[in-house]
């Protein structure tokens, strides 16, 4: 009975995570001129037409905005995934001094933070203003993530790591050959954490660059979904907007854009979510 | 795992109560007797003028906001054929930057925090405390020293009249390049209704309120899917349309010298006393709170919506496209038939709006102003509000006349689209009003028919239009400060009452609330600056 | 192992004079003993001073009349007046109320559900199923916020999804939910428990794995029935790592995001809905006032960790778990 209710309710849940995002998808497939006036579910594209996706690979913006987000995520990561390793497993060396004063002096500074200006000064001290790099090097490190690593690499067995000692392994030997294979799934989970955030971010980059050559995929998200405010087109006593037949669609068909990608992703590295956080999570 | 959301400080976020409103709203009355300015004298400085630059040395950045339509075509305003023009008869190369639609503010901010700032900068008026402040930081450039050698033209726009020298003058330094209006404009902004419903209830075209509402219940019965009226408390134009009948203005204005606002009118309990008495009998939308802008176009266009208000070249535009559709632009609503409104369109021939100014970075003033000064030019002035001429039009029997680029154009472009890529729409210029040269108005004659229906009204005049005016820094703080705490105080109060979620008898408590909110001093210094305005 | 402080000063503090010497000797013996960590944590250790340190002394903006042009050195200095700007605003008491009643429902209700969420995955003995169900529960949060509020909205509005819904339900009429203040807090934690249940229960779901399952043998040989068998077996099994995730949260108790505040409230919904975040990017929006924003800022991130070390050592003194 137990088993029957629970089944039960798990599906209707699934069913609810799934929806709004199965109704953007077929809206986006949809008819626009029909998709205008449409009210109620949608469970098959209205009217099937490919006009939207059209319209949307066609928007030169949206090109830019992929190989600038697929440039950001992918070094972002990389340098990411490196500088978080090494910052994890030296604070997990339990013979080394130092450690004791580096854990704090990294954890402090998930609750205390700056504020935007004196971070958006510093980047443009450092000469990183409208550079690529504003993107990858300031974001490099999340502090948890870093503590959730480290807390992995001291589920390693101790008794690993003394044989490789022993034949005169080095840390970086050490680090590759024995710490990696074992916590694969954890840096699985970290990868994806920061995959995931390159991906949907766009507030750095609104602050950092100024040409919209370098802008993220996010940002000219954020400029068709956003950007509609009441004030818009309509009280600016502009020269109009009569493409606005196809603005709804666009709307779907970029969210399903920029979306789909990390949809795909996520599936594959799902088996290695439980047990890299579970390395990641259990105290010492 | 749960992202720690830092506090950020603070990101200036788009102007919803009037980043671009307020500045680039072009209107006149219908009459106008404002000459139209010939830079005649000047052409012949301008034979030396231009091109400013022979040897291709000069390039100069220019940041500028960039209109969303333009955006579905283009990358930036390098394409744009009208500046493709400029750089070449000027001979100056422009760089041009662009921020993210929406966040031009947030950008801009961030820029002035830079230090390291572009050449010329659109919309110099974004600079917190006003752009006389930005020229007393130091991030502005004091243009005055340069405009008679390097801006003729623009220099005898703004000193061939008063109210245009007041505005662009402060403290008897230029510090911008303004939009110039060479006439007022007709308003582009009423209410919209349907006109086959109207046969069908046989109705005429609502000017008073009860005429309104007798529309409102009609369809209320006869067209029970359909949400007979919105309006939105979040734009200048509906609240001026709106308000009108009330005696009040949507934002601040002058009745005889006294400065009034409609926080504090008399008349407002009147207006939202209406306002709520139609949102219960269901006329006003429920959802008017939350509708956003092509939400509302598009309940329109399919029949959901009887009443909004839209610009007329909008609608129109729209309304091409679709099947079984009439629609009608309606005068401004009125008490009686024979009551005088004073909500004409603004008289500002020099609007703050898209102001250009140059920066302290600037190492080429000369030529930054010899640019800018362009679009004041005979030559200029016509590519910039017609576009380039033998592509975009062609001088036919003294009237300029567009060419099939922009009427019927060979890539697909829609009529906003080339207003934006071929022409020059938004931007420091001496501005042709648009029933002469936005191509949605003027392509055939019943669209710009369509633009001049009701511009003849003659029970509407605008007296109480005030020009924008000049607070002192330390004025323009305090003033902002207030005021910031008491939109955003008036705005809930208002829909409040409009709802009903607050009980209309609970309106002193809202006076008091103002009162705690000095709403009194904020209108005390538009007053001091009002009257040391109209001294000058 | 607890720690004290941060830094060398810290430890030191601890220790009496004397033996301050050894500090520095223990560093430097410990640098010849381990020259190559040294060398692998120098990269991590100077982006921490480079971006995470060195924007600190910024904060000093918050005693100033920030002017963006003249910038840090140009500008007055004001002491505390934005301080008491804020405390004297009469929004001051609103948006505190609101960011605190919002962050404790959150905790209330967000914070269980993942949690309820692993258990009842956990019972699932279909492989497939489970699987499956979990890869979707993943699904909402990968999807970024602009989205899921524009979705949001679509659904609220009188003709829209929840409204159908209601009305099913026997609702007495249609009503653009996103208008009624009293709705928008069901409404913001609704979603949010929509979009992270999957996602949080991850954690939950992976030390639940780990519970021996020969505890589930003997308790169900002794006749244990299901409910009883979650009580006694698997609950205690996930308390420590609940204890932790608890402090981390009440840690944040006057942290709530501004985005997806900005994105769903309107002003008749402010009253509840304004929190201190998205009032500072409004408030400062018109005067772009840096300073402000910076010192309302600071005065979250210092109540935010007040309450981390209160909540931290009450956690200590009950449950023996805790973050340090």
């Amino acid at each position: 009975m137990f088993d029957i209710v629970n089944y039960l309710l798990v599906g209707i849940l699934s069913l609810l995570f799934l929806y709004p995002v199965w109704y953007v998808l077929m809206a986006s497939f949809s008819n626009p001129a029909k998709l205008m006036v449409h009210t109620g579910a949608l469970l098959l594209p209205n009217g099937f037409s490919l006009e939207g996706y059209e319209a949307v690979f066609k928007n030169k913006n949206i090109v830019t905005g992929y190989t600038n987000t697929l440039f950001y995520v992918g070094a972002g990561t990389v340098f990411s995934m490196f500088i978080t390793t090494l910052g994890a497993y030296v604070t997990s060396r339990r013979n080394l001094y130092l450690r004791k004063f580096l854990l704090p002096f990294f954890v402090l500074t998930m609750y205390v933070n700056a504020g935007m200006i004196p971070d958006f000064l510093l980047v443009k001290t450092l000469g990183l203003y409208n550079s690529r790099l504003s993107l990858i090097l300031p974001a490099a490190i999340g502090t948890w993530n870093l503590v959730v690593m480290r807390t992995s690499f001291l589920q390693v067995p101790a008794s690993l790591e003394e044989s490789a000692k022993i034949d005169g392994a080095n840390h970086w030997t050490i680090l590759w050959r024995i710490i990696f294979p074992v916590t694969k799934a954890t840096f699985a989970v970290i990868a994806l954490y920061y995959l995931v955030g390159k991906w949907n971010s766009w507030f750095h980059a609104m602050i950092y660059l100024k040409d919209r050559s370098k802008y993220p995929l996010q940002l000219f998200l954020q400029e068709i979904l956003v950007a509609n405010s009441p004030t818009g087109l309509g009280g600016e006593g502009g020269a109009g907007n009569d493409f606005y037949r196809l603005d709804q669609i666009i709307k779907y068909c970029t969210i399903i854009v920029s979306t789909v990608p990390i949809l795909c992703v996520y599936p594959f590295a799902q088996r290695y979510f439980i047990t890299g956080v579970m390395m990641g999570s259990l105290k010492e | 795992m749960k992202k720690k959301y830092r506090i950020l400080s603070l990101i200036a976020v788009t102007a919803l109560l009037g980043g671009c409103g307020k500045g680039a709203t072009p209107s006149s009355p219908p009459a106008s007797d404002q000459p139209e300015s010939t830079p005649a004298e000047s052409s012949e400085v301008e034979k030396e003028l231009y091109p400013a630059v022979t040897d291709g040395s000069v390039t100069l950045e220019y940041w500028m906001p960039i209109a969303a339509p333009a955006l579905q075509v283009i990358d930036s305003y390098a394409e744009n054929t009208a500046y493709k023009k400029a750089e070449e008869a000027t001979g100056v190369k422009i760089k041009f930057t662009h921020p993210a639609v929406g966040k031009a503010k947030e950008q801009f901010n961030v820029l002035m925090s830079g230090g390291d700032l572009p050449d010329m900068i659109q919309y110099a008026s974004y600079y917190n405390g006003g752009v006389y402040k930005g020229y007393e930081d130091g991030a502005y450039v004091d243009l005055t020293p340069y405009l008679k050698e390097c801006a003729p033209d623009y220099l005898a726009l703004i000193n061939e009249d008063e109210d245009i020298h007041r505005e662009i003058y402060k403290d008897d330094k230029v510090i911008t390049f303004n939009r110039i209006d060479t006439e007022i404009d007709i308003p582009y902004y009423r209410p919209m209704v349907r006109q086959d419903w109207l046969r069908e209830f046989n109705m005429d075209i609502p000017k008073t309120l009860d005429d309104y509402e007798a529309y409102f219940q009609a369809i209320q019965e006869k067209k029970p899917d359909a949400a007979p009226f919105f309006f939105t408390i979040g734009t200048g134009g509906d609240r001026n349309l709106w308000m009108g009948m009330y005696d009040m203005m949507g934002d601040w204005y002058v009745d005889n010298g006294v400065i009034k606002h409609y926080y504090d009118n008399e008349n407002f309990k009147a207006f939202l006393t209406q306002m709520h008495d139609w949102y219960d009998k269901g006329y006003l939308t429920k959802d008017f709170a939350s509708l956003k802008a092509e939400e509302v176009n598009t309940l329109f266009d399919s029949g959901k919506l009887g009443c909004y208000s839209q610009s007329v070249d909008n609608q129109y535009s729209r309304a091409q496209q679709l099947q079984d559709f009439e629609f009608t632009s309606c005068p401004n609503p009125r008490l009686t038939e024979d009551q005088q409104l004073h909500n004409g369109p603004s008289q500002n021939r020099a609007t703050s709006g898209y102001d250009t100014a140059i920066s302290s970075n600037c190492k080429n003033v000369e030529a930054a102003v010899k640019f800018l000064n362009y679009g004041y030019s005979e030559e200029g002035m016509m590519t910039y509000n017609y576009g380039v001429e033998g592509e975009a039009w062609n001088m036919v029997d003294g009237e300029p006349q567009y060419t099939d680029l922009m009427l019927d154009n060979p890539d697909g472009l829609t009529l906003s689209q080339v207003a934006y890529v071929h022409r020059i729409h938004f931007g420091p210029k001496a501005v042709i009003p648009d029933t002469k040269c936005l191509p949605g108005v003027i392509k055939d004659a019943d669209s710009l028919a369509f633009r001049k229906l009701w511009s003849d009204d003659d029970k509407v005049d605008s007296i109480y239009s005030m020009s924008e005016l000049q607070l002192t820094p330390e004025e323009t703080k305090e003033r902002s400060e207030i005021i910031t705490e008491v939109s955003s105080y008036v705005s809930e109060m208002m829909l409040q009452f409009i709802t009903g979620a607050k009980p209309l008898d609970q309106y002193d408590e809202y006076l008091q609330g103002l009162k705690d909110r000095s709403f009194d001093r904020a209108k005390e210094i538009t007053q001091i600056a009002y009257d040391r305005y109209m001294k000058n | 192992m607890a720690r004290h402080g941060t830094g060398e000063n810290a430890v030191a503090s601890y220790c009496p004079p004397a033996a301050r010497q050894n500090v520095f000797q223990k560093v430097k013996r410990d640098f010849i003993a381990n020259k190559g960590l040294y060398w692998m944590a120098l990269p991590v250790v100077l982006w921490y001073i480079l971006f995470q340190y060195a924007p600190l002394p910024g904060l000093a903006i918050a005693f100033q009349d920030y002017n963006m042009f003249k910038g840090f050195s140009g500008s007055e200095w004001v002491g505390f007046e934005n301080f008491l700007r804020f405390f004297k605003s009469p929004n001051c008491w609103r948006v505190v109320r609101n960011t605190f009643s919002i962050s404790m429902l959150s905790v209330l209700f967000s914070f269980p559900t993942p949690i309820l969420f692993a258990l009842m995955v956990n019972e699932l003995s279909a492989r497939w199923y489970k699987k499956t169900a979990q890869t979707i529960s993943y699904m909402p949060h990968f999807i970024s916020m602009v989205v899921v509020c524009g979705m949001i909205s679509d659904f609220c509005r009188s003709n829209g999804l929840f409204n159908d819904v209601r009305m099913l339900f026997g609702a007495a009429e249609r009503m653009d939910l996103l208008s009624d203040p009293d709705l928008f807090y069901t409404i913001f934690i609704g979603s949010g428990i929509w979009q992270g249940i999957g996602w949080s229960s991850i954690i939950y779901l992976a030390t639940l794995s780990s519970i021996d399952p020969n505890l589930y043998e003997a308790a169900y040989i002794d006749g244990a029935g299901r409910f009883q068998r979650i009580w006694h077996i698997t609950l205690p099994g996930i308390i420590p790592v609940i204890a932790i995730q608890l402090i981390m949260r009440l840690g944040s108790v006057l942290s709530v995001g501004f985005e997806k505040v900005i994105l769903l409230y309107n002003p008749l919904t402010m009253e509840k809905a304004d929190v201190i975040s998205s009032y500072v990017y409004r408030a400062g929006l018109q005067n772009a006032n840096y300073s402000y924003g910076t010192a309302v800022g600071l005065f979250n991130s210092v109540v935010n960790i007040a309450s981390l070390i209160l909540f931290n050592s009450l956690s200590r003194k009950l449950t023996e778990a805790s973050l340090w």
